[in-house]
């Protein structure tokens, strides 16, 4: 993927809501920053005033007065510490916390199509990692480089007011410095992409190959994987090392420019005071100011690596939304201050019909073509077809995952599927997909997942009701906390037939009027399936069933069962019709009808 | 019963923990020059600006006291070559360090992954892919900080204190210990901040852990949120997590928040007790300016790595616990033995003599199964859902070790062959087929290093090659693992493709033609027709048109071989296989 390049401006008008957002507190906060970069100041002039009276054999009062001044500044200055930093990173925590939750928010106003092409380890880097540098960048990043430029400021103003020939010598050497910064900051921020890029393909690689480890093994080649591993680490450490050399250098640099400026500040001011045109109070001062001012300059150094990863993530995010399919903009401006649901009654039904239903992942190679057909309360539709004939992405298009190829290919009561809400749409759906995708939370939570759409449960399924029309009550007993067990890391691990009965239990519990059933029943026994069946026909007398099934007995009871091939409708009619008819649907019925007596025998 | 889930470690890490350490530390071994190279550098580069206050110290109270133009000058060049060395022994040492690090998790991710390979496949199919990235990806990377910033930088800050420390007692003792005095009361302040610190890390790691994980299976499970309305709810429950991580990090920087300008101040005060200190030394001739100048200078010196400790020791334990898990994975025990054989000796043959197998935590699958299979010879499996016909391939391969009974190749156990022999001779063809985002060549060829050549010449082979070539750049055109670039029958033709690419002595096909539809069907039966009078194999299928010309059938049925024989024998036989074959009949009317 070409890292496109942004703007300056692109980068400002993503991060300003935010900023604007947090406006008050890091205003204040760097006011607090001059009021005490202002307070540091105090410290060389107190001593110079306590070396010049002890070098003048003064009395005791002007010494014991400048401690005093030292104490007094200390004090102050730390209160402004304090709110400065628990203000302006605490405004880069909000900041990261509302650019998350706009981004998830962004990412979850997508179609389907935008994630079929994103990989879910990269989004998550987006949200993890790029906000994070994010975050540093607005936040303890801005503060420093504040501190520094304000210390800058009032350190030349000091040394000016103590001799500004001294402040010539001292500060001549760090005119050198935004030349080098510039210089180095050019340099890192391409590496630090490339290092980007690199550690990128590094975890999709061990992702792919941990994935696919069963043909790694089975092929023996887990050698090469090996190898091929070893040369993406590789990049990864030298594209590292490359960058490593500006760390090494800058930091050393900085602090020799600024001793370069000490030693010539030393050499006249020494000179000076010799002559008798300064004290040595002046000098010292002189010498403790420009030394204070080392410190941050090497820190710009910092600075300037943590603005380039700052960038880097920034323009990754700006990169990703060029992606959006949807146009969501990541802005507090544009999305919901706190996300709601929305009230959607209970969605109404009356009619569904196909029209020459068409669809293409790629523009060139159909999935799907010219299929036709009307669904009413009460009725059932079943599809077949051998895998890969578009069964599973008929449900995906019924269910508004994808739009249709062209407009008004389906009509919800009547009104096209363009003129319908995406969300108004998929309310009519439930759906218990062939893989049981579940949450690692509650099994309870995961089947109330279906549910919370409206509160009022209009089939009067209750939890229990609809784990044991799923057949899943049955496994009740290997849960250890029952219904309350977790799953997934933190959890146990379900069994393919136990995921797809708790993802069946989440769909029946849904209230919506049409079901759709993906292969779901092919984990249940033909008896447990025809229990199924049995309820579920009770439940659909005014609601709708969609059933994809590869074992018959599935659909064998649908008011209407279609065979798909190669994205067509070949054959359709009822089970009778069907079997009368003699073909595709009618060889393949009597091979599963012997093929089950066999496995009864 | 069910099977103790891998990498599972619930021991919290100790900061004293020395094994832990010595483990961590042996990680360098054989960077050893990097890192001594790198320590005694910093030995060196960090006790030269201890000697500027001592020089600028000479210069005030000898050339400049004593009103000496010319003694100026050889101060300050050794005030200038002092920078200067030093600078460049800190270039070099930061660049040795920074190898280092780099260097060590490279071999350490190397190291893992060379572990990894050898696991068995019970162990992926029971562990998440996302810890196994976990622990490759940061856990590891922690460990690279563990080396830069935490020992070596660590080691730097310790030093500089401890020179300060000497360089100030040796200039003016009373100085240094009026300098010295706010020291407890920045350990006590420093004890306070650290435990507070650490729970507070605690806790942000684990809300994070959470919210992340939210997120992580939100996106994955994009579709299901999407069907059933829930984007809503998602979102909010996303933003609770998200902000209570927030909220915890607010906590976390009100600690930081007074912890740095309590060590400010304390700093500030100890300069204060030095100058007071210092005016009465002076008044009684006891000390000079030039070491009240220097003492300014080192209690800087001194103050400032103190306050970067705490956030050392703070990386320093985070790593720690990235060790441990690192290690964890590194001592898991989930390889198959590894046996000495690196061959597998001409005429092939298999034998399977009284083979049981159980998955770990499950039932028995198979019962007592024996069967042999010859050079040149095909052998088909047959049998419904269930009777155990994919784990007999996959006991075939040495992904499980049987239960009991013993499998062997060319007359040998398989437990004798090394992992890469034994795999190497065979290949195996899933149902569901696996493509890495990677060229064509290379899923063809599995690894970087193709022969071009022999993949055509497979391609060619299997008919595979016309949609490759009318890809954009043919044989080298990117594929992707989720993309939907390539049709169900393509992919079985490359996944077949592959299989002879390594020219396998075992072709093991498991049911690769039971999910396509019948064009394609007919496009990979006729490719794998001509493959099947090559190579030795043993195929998995529902289907009988694949293996009618098998050499022989074996009829599984619940974890037995209930019949075997020739097509011909076992259609006379009239059992199980025969009521397959009348299935197959109707196939043939379809």
């Amino acid at each position: 993927m070409p890292a496109a390049k942004f703007k300056l401006s692109d980068r400002w008008a993503l991060l300003k809501p935010y900023l604007a957002e947090h406006k008050v507190p890091i205003l204040w906060g760097w006011t607090f920053v001059v009021v005490s970069t202002a307070l540091d100041q105090v410290n060389p002039w107190m001593i110079k005033i306590i070396l010049d009276s002890l070098g003048a054999g003064a009395g005791k009062a002007p010494v014991f007065g400048a401690l005093g001044g030292i104490l007094a500044a200390t004090a102050v200055s730390a209160g402004l510490l304090f709110y400065q930093r628990l203000w302006v990173i605490r405004a880069s925590r909000d900041i990261e916390y509302a650019l998350r939750r706009d981004l998830f928010s962004a990412l979850m106003a997508q179609p389907r199509a935008f994630f079929d092409r994103q990989n879910t380890g990269d989004l998550m880097s987006r949200a993890t990692n790029d906000l994070d540098r994010i975050r540093d960048m607005v936040g303890p990043v801005v503060l420093h480089l504040a501190r520094m430029g304000f210390l800058l400021i009032f350190t030349t103003i000091c040394v000016a007011m103590l001799n500004p020939k001294l402040l010539l010598t001292g500060l001549l050497p760090a005119l050198i410095m935004p030349v080098l910064a510039n210089f180095f900051l050019i340099r890192m921020y391409t590496h630090f992409g490339r290092i980007q890029k690199n550690l990128s393909s590094l975890n999709g690689f061990v992702q792919d190959t941990l994935t696919g480890i069963q043909v790694v093994k089975g092929f023996g080649r887990a050698d090469p994987f090996e190898r091929k591993f070893a040369a993406a680490s590789a990049d990864l450490r030298d594209s590292s090392l490359k960058i490593a050399r500006f760390n090494a250098a800058i930091w050393p640099a900085i602090g020799v420019l600024g001793v370069i400026g000490i030693v010539l500040s030393a050499w006249l001011g020494g000179r000076m005071v010799i002559q008798g045109e300064i004290s040595l109070g002046t000098l010292s001062a002189a010498i403790l100011y420009l030394l204070r001012l080392q410190f941050p300059l090497v820190g710009l150094g910092w600075v300037a690596s943590m603005i380039q990863r700052g960038n880097v993530s920034v323009d990754r995010l700006l990169q990703l939304q060029s992606e959006f399919v949807v146009p969501v903009g990541l802005s507090p401006s544009l999305s919901t201050s706190s996300p709601t649901s929305s009230p959607t009654s209970s969605p109404t039904f009356s009619t569904l019909e196909a029209h020459g239903l068409a669809f293409t992942y790629n523009d060139f190679d159909k999935v799907l073509s010219d299929v036709s057909f009307t669904l009413k309360p009460g009725t059932s539709l079943g599809i077949v077809g051998p895998t890969g004939s578009g069964k599973t992405t008929l449900l995906h298009l019924l269910c508004g995952l994808y739009p249709p190829t062209a407009p008004d290919m389906l009509r919800l009561n009547g009104v096209s599927r363009e003129s319908v809400s995406d969300e108004a749409w998929r309310s009519r759906f439930s759906y218990a997909p062939q893989d049981g995708f579940l949450f690692s939370t509650t099994i309870r939570e995961n089947i109330e997942f279906g549910a919370a759409n409206t509160l009022t449960q209009t089939a009067g399924l209750t939890l229990e009701k609809a784990a044991e029309w799923s057949g899943l009550s049955r496994d009740l007993p290997q849960f250890p906390n029952g219904y309350e067990t977790l799953l997934g890391e933190k959890g146990i691990n379900l069994s393919g037939g136990q995921r797809q009965r708790v993802g069946l239990a989440r769909a029946l519990l849904s209230p919506a009027p049409i079901l759709c059933l993906d292969d779901t029943l092919s984990a249940l026994d033909a008896e447990t399936e025809e229990i199924v069946l049995t309820h579920l026909r009770g439940l659909f007398r005014e609601r709708c069933l969609v059933v994809v099934a590869h074992r018959y007995s599935a659909v064998k009871h649908c008011d209407e069962i279609i065979y798909l091939q190669d994205g067509r409708v070949t054959e359709r009619g009822s089970h009778e019709e069907l079997i009368r008819l003699g073909g595709a649907y009618a060889a393949i019925w009597e091979k599963q009808r012997i093929s089950e007596s066999l496995e009864q025998a | 019963m069910v099977a103790e889930p891998y990498l599972h470690s619930d021991k919290t890490t100790s900061f004293l923990d020395r094994k832990l350490w010595m483990r961590i530390l042996g990680l360098a071994r054989e960077q050893k020059w990097l890192a001594i190279g790198a320590l005694s550098l910093l030995v060196v580069a960090e006790i030269l600006p201890l000697f500027q206050p001592r020089i600028l110290r000479s210069m005030i109270d000898g050339p400049i006291h004593d009103k000496n133009l010319d003694g100026i000058l050889h101060y300050l060049l050794a005030f200038g070559a002092v920078a200067l060395v030093g600078g460049a022994l800190e270039y070099v040492r930061s660049m040795l360090t920074q190898r280092l690090g780099l260097e060590v998790i490279h071999n350490l991710r190397l190291k893992l992954f060379g572990k990894l390979k050898g696991f068995h496949m019970d162990f992926f199919n029971r562990t998440p892919v996302g810890r196994l990235m976990t622990r490759l990806g940061n856990d590891v990377d922690s460990l690279n900080s563990m080396f830069t910033e935490g020992l070596v930088e660590l080691s730097g800050a310790l030093l500089v204190i401890a020179y300060a420390v000497i360089f100030m007692f040796v200039l003016d003792w009373k100085l240094a210990l009026s300098s010295l005095i706010v020291l407890p009361g920045m350990l006590y302040a420093t004890s306070v901040f650290r435990r507070k610190v650490r729970a507070s890390n605690v806790r942000i790691r684990g809300l994070m852990a959470e919210m992340n994980a939210r997120m992580q299976e939100s996106l994955a499970g994009v579709n299901i949120v999407r069907i059933f309305g829930r984007a809503p709810d998602i979102e909010k429950r996303l933003d609770g997590a998200n902000r209570e991580t927030r909220d915890a990090w607010f906590e976390n920087v009100r600690f930081y928040a007074y912890y740095f300008p309590t060590l400010n101040s304390l700093t500030e005060i100890s300069l204060v007790l030095l100058y007071f200190t210092g005016a009465y030394l002076f008044y009684g001739h006891h000390t000079s300016l030039g070491t009240l100048v220097a003492f300014s200078w080192y209690t800087g010196m001194f103050f400032r790595p103190l306050r970067e400790i705490s956030d050392k020791v703070t990386a320093l334990q985070s790593a720690l616990a990235a060790g441990e898990r690192v290690f964890t994975l590194y001592d898991t025990e989930a390889s198959l033995p590894e046996g000495p054989r690196t061959q597998i000796p001409s005429p092939f043959e298999m034998r399977f003599d009284n083979v049981s197998f159980a998955y770990p935590g499950g039932p028995e699958v198979l019962h007592k199964v024996s069967f042999s299979i010859r050079e040149g010879e095909s052998v088909a499996v047959v049998g419904a859902t269930g009777s155990g016909k994919s784990t007999l391939i996959a006991l075939s391969c040495k992904f499980y070790l049987p239960t009991s009974g013993t499998v062997f190749v060319g007359g040998h156990p398989v437990e004798e062959y090394s992992e890469a022999a034994l795999r190497g001779g065979m290949a195996l063809i899933p149902q569901d087929v696996h493509l890495f985002s990677e060229s064509v060549a290379f899923n063809v060829a599995l690894t970087p290093d193709f022969d071009l050549h022999r993949v055509e010449e497979v391609c060619r082979h299997v008919r595979a090659h016309d949609f490759i070539s009318k890809m954009p750049k043919g044989y080298l055109s990117p594929l992707r693992q989720r993309g939907e670039n390539l049709s169900t029958g393509q992919r079985q033709l490359l996944a077949l493709a592959r299989a002879l690419y390594q020219r396998p002595r075992l072709l093991l096909l498991d049911e690769a033609t039971a999910s396509v539809d019948t064009d394609t069907e007919g496009l990979i039966q006729s490719a794998l027709g001509k493959v099947l009078k090559e190579v030795t194999t043993i195929v998995v299928a529902h289907r009988l048109s694949t293996i009618q010309n098998a050499d022989r059938i074996l009829v599984m049925h619940k974890g037995e071989i209930r019949e075997e024989g020739t097509h011909h024998s076992l259609l006379a036989q009239g059992g199980i296989y025969a009521k397959l074959y009348q299935l197959q009949n109707f196939d043939g009317k379809a």
